[in-house]
């Protein structure tokens, strides 16, 4: 069993139905990454919607390509979760924050939060399956940026965005570049693992990356999470 | 103290406890808790040397943050060799090791067992390969209140042990990505002290570096989720 909160003994909780009201606010702490529309579900311990170390779904493939979190929130509305798409109403820019208030989670237990990050070629945001707690209070999360493992991280921003299409849709921070000619050619690792960054580099008209490398990098955490429990 | 001299010194501290506990009578129950350990590498591409897992009480230090690495951290901090470690741990309520080395997104198992008591400690430790000196673990966690069925996931930062210098030479990573040299008795790292990774710099910023953008590494190399199964 999965826990995402480090370091704390968890007891495991079978038949838990406590209903839960709940405020969620994302906020986006990185320089110049921006995120795509959000996608924050509630689930049960049954089910999830990444996992590190596995192979991503196809529908979570699609969220961090090219942002489109359709095929999650299809995924999530079949399993019984409880959604809400694109809280933000668009991109959440670096700095930004977006508020999700009095939210019934109904009878699931678990939240999970993903938007993709701009510009990357498959990296995303992402929380798996946080225990939402039953006691009332307010509970602060850090998320890390991960790299869904389906295209190579080349830092050619070309629009495109589709599954399975190189390269990087869009940058919507600015202060990019073009006609790179790739970082990198193939992913290296298959599964969802800890995105190892942007490489970028300084030249607007080639170079390997259309990336800025004194802008588009981030470190750890690139969200914060804070659940207010009612 | 070194460390080595330091966990000679909980072994001794332990023989002593030993001898206390033969003279007590009243002890009627003795429970022997089993502990499944859980390792996940969620880097991109940064394989782990065998993991070392060890039970142990609370004088038993495989590192300590702003002090020197003890040889036996520094052979497996340089060159993935956890055998010193093992040795050094052998008289301690348990040790073990993977006999693989770990890829990146995939997930190995351990098992610990010994006798229960407050205060028993875990602590776990494996080089990232494809670096000169860095490695992950966690150190000293009390797995005492852990029930039978319960867990707990723990996150594993990076750190570096201070031994070697990060100069990403050819020649000098034992990891496939450059097949160099594993441990060297030498101390040329900036400070002869354990601290957290500054992380891998790569090709994309050096280009005396053998490493690759992928090889890059950000908060975390993964997680153990441990499980008490007995």
């Amino acid at each position: 069993m999965k826990r995402t909160l480090a370091a704390l003994p968890l007891i495991a909780v079978a038949g838990f139905t406590h209903a839960a009201t709940i405020d969620v606010t994302v906020s986006n702490l990185t320089q110049a990454i921006t995120f795509t529309p959000l996608l924050v579900t509630a689930h049960s311990s049954d089910s999830y919607l990444f996992r590190l170390g596995e192979s991503a779904s196809p529908e979570l493939q699609a969220m961090a390509e090219g942002g489109d979190i359709s095929g999650l929130n299809t995924l999530a509305d079949s399993i019984g979760a409880y959604s809400v798409a694109n809280p933000a109403e668009g991109l959440l820019m670096a700095n930004g924050s977006t508020m999700i208030s009095d939210w019934d989670t109904g009878e699931n237990t678990q939240l999970t939060i993903v938007a993709m990050l701009l510009p990357t070629n498959d990296g995303f945001v992402g929380l798996d399956s946080w225990s939402i707690p039953e006691t009332p209070g307010t509970y602060t999360l850090y998320l890390n940026g991960y790299d869904a493992g389906t295209e190579a991280n080349d830092e050619i921003i070309n629009g495109g965005g589709a599954s399975g299409v190189p390269g990087i849709p869009a940058n919507p921070s600015g202060m990019g570049g073009e006609n790179a000619t790739g970082v990198i050619a193939t992913e290296v690792n298959d599964r969802v693992h800890i995105h190892p960054g942007n490489v970028g580099d300084t030249d607007p008209d080639g170079g390997i990356s259309d990336v800025n490398s004194r802008v588009h990098r981030w470190l750890n955490p690139v969200a914060k999470v804070v659940v207010v429990v009612k | 103290m070194n460390k080595l001299t330091a966990i000679k010194a909980a072994v001794l501290g332990a023989a002593v406890l030993g001898l206390a506990a033969c003279g007590d009578d009243d002890d009627p129950v003795v429970t022997t808790a089993e502990y499944m350990l859980t390792v996940h590498n969620n880097t991109a591409a940064q394989p782990f040397s065998p993991v070392l897992a060890a039970l142990h009480n609370d004088s038993a230090m495989l590192w300590q943050l702003g002090q020197p690495a003890s040889v036996a951290l520094e052979v497996m901090a340089e060159g993935g060799d956890n055998s010193q470690l093992m040795t050094a741990l052998a008289d301690q309520y348990a040790v073990a090791s993977t006999e693989m080395v770990l890829m990146p997104g995939n997930s190995n198992e351990l098992s610990l067992q010994a006798e229960l008591k407050s205060g028993l400690l875990l602590s776990v430790a494996t080089m990232l390969v494809n670096t000169n000196d860095a490695f992950t673990g966690v150190m000293q966690i009390d797995v005492s209140g852990l029930e039978v069925g319960e867990s707990m996931q723990l996150n594993l930062p990076i750190y570096d042990a201070g031994t070697e210098f990060n100069s990403e030479a050819a020649g000098s990573i034992p990891g496939p990505a450059d097949g160099g040299e594993g441990y060297n008795a030498a101390r040329d790292d900036v400070a002869d002290a354990v601290s957290r990774h500054p992380g891998v710099v790569s090709q994309a910023d050096d280009a005396d570096s053998v490493l690759l953008p992928q090889h890059r590494i950000n908060n975390r190399a993964g997680s153990v989720v441990v499980t008490r199964i007995n």
